[in-house]
């Protein structure tokens, strides 16, 4: 109802903007208007009323979104990128999506309608993709009206690293704590140039020098794509590592059929083999941790093995090592990595910062002494810089676990779900949907997890991985199927089953508001197509 | 250029006009439109394009115009539109509407833009009327056009320039010739005697009228009787008399007892028809006349009929030669054979005995006021008049929807008045008493009209009337698998004044419902 508040599309522009990617209520609203305007002309007192765009009223309504804070409410902060990077995964993205920044203007909005104890705020109501933050012109300004409300929460920020000049790094230092993601690719300019189109790449390899004298911790991002020489990987690795890197990850490489024209672009399994390979050797050689991205293929699941120990870090100077096996946290027996994490971060939480770990290394079980108990001055970058009032810790639920490093994994409380939704819908049969990187784990717990194996007696538990038909190309991820990929699946399952399941369920994170697809098609579209009852299980999402 | 503020009043005859209200009503309370970012006001809407609407057919661009004055400076005191509990739009017309609504009317099929949302009130009262009838006059030359009128605005120069649009009748609402009595019935006001005059111009001007009397029970018989005494002088084209309706939302509420009011009016008629020179009929003609007997209802003086000696209550045996059942059968040939041009021959029943007549075809010149012939009115040509009866093909095509349910157990509405006439037919008449073994058939009547009053001479025009009844009827066990609903809705959509849709009985029980087309006792007027 105020003049801040979000507004949206133009009848006039209805060919263009009608591709845009709108909230399916903002969406349906819209598409309801446009079919009316067809049919009357609106009037006021008798006079023909024009109208080329619409607001909502009553925004307090809409309210709905369950957003940890306001940062993640706010959205992406730009639908853009100032790079043109060889390997974009964005480049021929044929789905919709609004094509703008957040302005300050909507910020104010949301803020105001952020309710932080409830962690729920107002729904993204066009969505754009979450591009370089950095070319948002007001940036500063949006990220101080979220600091004004949240004085706490770490923002974490994505970038390729081209806009960090020192006074836009200056002006981060305000907003702390804050963290950064820097997709340098890499630390040799010439290279980064060929790859990213930087024109500016030296600047930017040199920001990622400077990141240690702003007191930013940052983790370091390379795009291994078969162009990168691998020596050229090695360096930029051992770059991060020498300039304080928080962790490295190394994204294994990913195309879709709208990237490569539909053709393929190299073999999948030695390029990703040869590469997780020489992640694993430098993981070893460095102190930082270092990951790849999708780790889970060829890393161990469910066991509690710490990858990597954050430099500086209460583990680091208790002397945890990578390879290290967490055995008890706080004296309680740890089932799977996820518990680990959970029972790490709870317990850090509940003794003040003190933690009893145990740990096997090789043959020799250790007792290990967490002291996360760090004052606002304690300087122990990338861990904990000095103002920060904790440690930061990037995309991690659990926080820093006291500077371990466990690889995000499949959480086995999210599958013990299934027998209930098995139950409410009276299903015998149920499909239970995998992707590529996690089906063999979620079948290896239905087998082996004793408490899945009991819930499950009385059930046909099919664990079935969709192709990827929409985006084709290497895609692998569970998150970017579309309902048309489901209700294929359900078809070929149906075909080779000889009978219908009962039941389809869906980790609840393929859908970007647990009603539709990328697309914007409802889930419920596929039990319509297919005849098999469809439900989303909550999950969390997995940085595999 | 048509335009909408109170869309509700749209219900009956075009509920999707309604729809487009609520659905902009329910956006609007989620969201405020803008132009060029700034917010923008809506309180009402009109239709783009107009063609598709033109969801209606009609006979004359007159009745294409549809209603244009929702309002009346007379308070009849029996004036079906007072006080009654639903949405009317009480405007007048503005002349772009009546001009659209002239452009969307096509005189090759009668197709025209659905009616407007006005109750048919006092057209006069319109500045501009004349004016909106010149236009439809434009628009089509040659049609008869009926236009009803209290007639308080009939000053000489109106009737003048009115005179210049013929051919026109009007029905000429003057119900009592006594300015004391017209002035407690009508409430005119200080147009009574303009009213009450209106008669003589027209007669001077030679514009054809129908007078019509409702006969309110206060108005004693004898006024009655001096009105048609009256307008028989002024030789009058017909003269109407209404038995009285009173529903439940009158502002004056009448303790008489209308059905013996019916009966006493109605013998008033039939004493005086013999004895007048001008058509005098009752309505409802049903309740007056013999159904089905094809009886001469009246005859229009100076008419090719009263020329040749037709007297009312004549009953036509043939026509050029054809032998003649029923009264529909004799209106549609002489109907026919006056659109042909040609003079007819025929044979009538009077006392028991046969007569010959042979009725001219009169050409321009040769007629006299208030016949013309080039006038054609269904019913009454030649200077016949039928009064509208009940039609064979009624029961034909309510057989026909019962076979094509294959239903045997079909509940059929009817008002008390036609429900016998009905009875008598489908028994009398082999071929549908055969197509009537196997079927049960159960007439209902609705006695308990919302309306009230004594409305329930007539098929109710409310959902829940219906409802009602079939629900009683179902909890008491009877199997159902058709109900047959005369159409009196006024809706080609079925819906019902109240906004309601015939559609929702079908909902509720899950039992076919079928609107058929019925002898509705008092027409579609009130």
């Amino acid at each position: 109802m105020t003049a801040s508040a979000p507004t949206f599309v133009p009848p006039e522009t209805v060919a263009a903007s009608a591709e845009r990617n709108l909230h399916p209520l903002v969406a349906y609203v819209k598409q309801r208007l446009e079919a009316l305007a067809g049919l009357v002309e609106l009037e006021f007192d008798g006079l023909p009323v024009r109208f080329d765009g619409f607001r909502l009223r009553n925004l307090e309504n809409w309210a709905v979104s369950a957003d940890r804070s306001l940062l993640d409410n706010f959205g992406s902060l730009s639908g853009y990128c100032n790079a043109r990077c060889n390997f974009c995964y964005e480049f021929g993205n044929p789905l919709p999506y609004d094509l703008t920044m957040l302005g300050v203007a909507e910020a104010r909005t949301r803020a105001r309608y952020f309710d932080d104890s409830q962690g729920r705020g107002l729904i993204q109501f066009a969505e754009r993709l979450d591009l370089e933050s950095f070319t948002n012109p007001k940036l500063v300004e949006l990220l101080t009206i979220f600091r004004g409300q949240d004085p706490n929460h770490v923002i974490t920020l994505t970038t390729n690293g081209a806009r960090l000049d020192p006074p836009t790094l200056a002006a981060l230092t305000g907003l702390r704590p804050i963290q950064l993601v820097i997709s340098l690719n890499s630390a040799n300019p010439a290279e980064r140039q060929a790859i990213m189109h930087d024109p500016r790449a030296a600047a930017s390899v040199e920001a990622v020098r400077r990141m240690r004298s702003y007191g930013i911790p940052y983790t370091g991002g390379i795009v291994a794509w078969p162009d990168l020489a691998e020596d050229d990987l090695r360096r930029t690795i051992h770059f991060f590592d020498e300039h304080g890197a928080r962790a490295i990850r190394v994204s294994l490489p990913s195309y879709s059929q709208y990237f490569s024209g539909g053709q393929k672009l190299f073999d999948t399994k030695p390029v990703w083999d040869r590469l997780f390979a020489v992640v694993e050797e430098e993981a070893d050689r460095i102190s930082t941790p270092l990951s790849a991205a999708p780790y889970l293929p060829r890393g161990v699941a469910i066991i509690p093995r710490i990858s990597g120990v954050i430099p500086n870090s209460p583990a680091a100077a208790a002397g945890v090592r990578r390879g290290d096996i967490v055995e008890t946290v706080g004296g309680q027996p740890v089932q799977s990595r996820m518990h680990a994490k959970r029972l790490t971060a709870c317990a850090l939480l509940a003794s003040g910062g003190v933690l009893n770990l145990t740990i096997r290394r090789g043959d020799s079980v250790l007792d290990v002494l967490l002291d996360d108990r760090l004052d606002l001055a304690a300087d122990l970058y990338p861990y904990k810089p000095a103002g920060y009032r904790s440690p930061t810790g990037y995309g991690e639920v659990w926080g820093s676990l006291g500077g371990l490093f466990l690889n995000d994994d499949i959480d086995l409380r999210d599958l013990a779900t299934i027998p209930e939704f098995a139950r409410a819908r009276g299903a015998k049969s149920v499909v239970v949907m995998s992707s590529s990187l996690l089906a063999d784990v979620v079948s290896l717990c239905f087998e082996k997890s004793p408490q899945l194996v009991e819930a499950t007696r009385d059930l046909t538990v099919i664990v079935a991985v969709p192709p990827h038909r929409f985006w084709g190309g290497n895609i692998s991820v569970g998150d970017l199927y579309l309902c048309e990929d489901y209700i294929e699946c359900l078809r070929i399952a149906e075909k080779k089953l000889g009978f219908r399941p009962d039941l389809a369920l869906i980790p609840s994170t393929f859908s970007p508001n647990y009603w539709t697809d990328l697309a914007g098609i409802p889930y419920s579209e596929i039990e319509a197509r297919t005849g098999v009852a469809v439900d989303l299980i909550p999950c969390r999402r997995i940085n595999v | 250029l048509i335009r909408f503020r109170d869309p509700d009043s749209f219900a009956v005859i075009e509920p999707r006009i309604r729809h487009v209200q609520r659905e902009l009503e329910r956006i609007l309370a989620l969201v405020d439109l803008e132009m060029d970012g700034r917010p923008v006001a809506v309180n009402g809407f009109r239709l783009r394009e107009l063609e598709p609407w033109r969801s209606y057919t009609t006979n004359t661009a007159m009745n294409a115009l549809t209603p244009i004055s929702g309002v009346c400076n007379s308070k009849c005191v029996f004036c079906f539109e007072e006080g009654i509990p639903l949405p009317r739009e009480q405007s007048l017309m503005p002349v772009a509407e009546a001009r659209t609504r002239l452009k969307y009317y096509s005189p090759e099929d009668g197709r025209c833009l659905f009616p407007s949302n006005r109750p048919h009130m006092e057209t006069f009262i319109h500045p501009q009327a004349v004016e909106i009838i010149e236009m439809a006059r434009a628009r089509e030359p040659e049609k008869l056009f009926w236009i009803t009128s209290n007639g308080s605005h009939f000053e000489e120069r109106t009737v003048a320039r009115l005179a210049k649009l013929k051919p026109i009748i009007f029905k000429l609402s003057l119900n009592v010739v006594d300015e004391t009595l017209n002035r407690e019935l009508m409430k005119t006001g200080r147009r009574t005697p303009i009213a009450l005059e209106a008669p003589k111009l027209l007669r001077k001007y030679e514009v054809p009228f129908m007078g019509s009397i409702v006969a309110w029970p206060t108005l004693p018989l004898t006024a009655i009787e001096d009105t048609v005494r009256y307008l028989e002088s002024l030789e009058a084209y017909a003269v109407r008399i209404r038995l009285p309706l009173s529903h439940r939302w009158l502002h004056d509420q009448s303790d008489a007892d209308f059905y013996a009011r019916w009966q006493e009016v109605s013998e008033l008629a039939r004493r005086l028809r013999p004895q007048c020179r001008v058509p005098l009929f009752v309505e409802p003609p049903i309740y007056w006349v013999n159904a089905i007997v094809p009886e001469v209802d009246g005859v229009v003086l100076h008419s090719p009929a009263w020329r040749a000696g037709v007297k009312a209550g004549d009953v036509i045996r043939a026509i050029d030669g054809a032998r003649v059942q029923t009264r529909m059968e004799s209106e549609g040939l002489l109907d026919q054979a006056h659109i042909d041009g040609r003079p007819v021959d025929l044979l009538v029943e009077r006392d028991g005995e046969l007569h010959g007549f042979h009725l001219e075809h009169l050409t321009d010149g040769e007629d006299r006021y208030p016949y013309n012939s080039r006038y054609f009115y269904r019913g009454e040509n030649y200077g016949i008049f039928h009064v509208e009866d009940f039609r064979l093909r009624y029961i034909d095509e309510m057989f026909q929807r019962i076979e094509h349910y294959g239903a045997r157990n079909v509940l059929l509405f009817s008002s008390k008045i036609v429900a016998p006439i009905f009875e008598a037919l489908v028994n009398g008449i082999p071929a549908f008493a055969e197509r009537l073994a196997g079927v049960n058939l159960y007439i209902e009547t609705v006695e308990e009209n919302t309306a009230g009053g004594n409305y329930d001479v007539m098929d109710s025009r409310f959902v829940d009337d219906y409802a009602r009844i079939i629900r009683a009827r179902l909890d008491q066990g009877l199997p159902l698998d058709l109900i047959l609903i005369p159409d009196a809705f006024g809706s080609p959509w079925g819906m019902d004044m109240g906004g309601r849709s015939c559609a929702e009985i079908e909902q509720e029980t899950g039992i076919p419902v079928e609107r058929i087309d019925w002898l509705l006792v008092y027409g579609r007027e009130v």
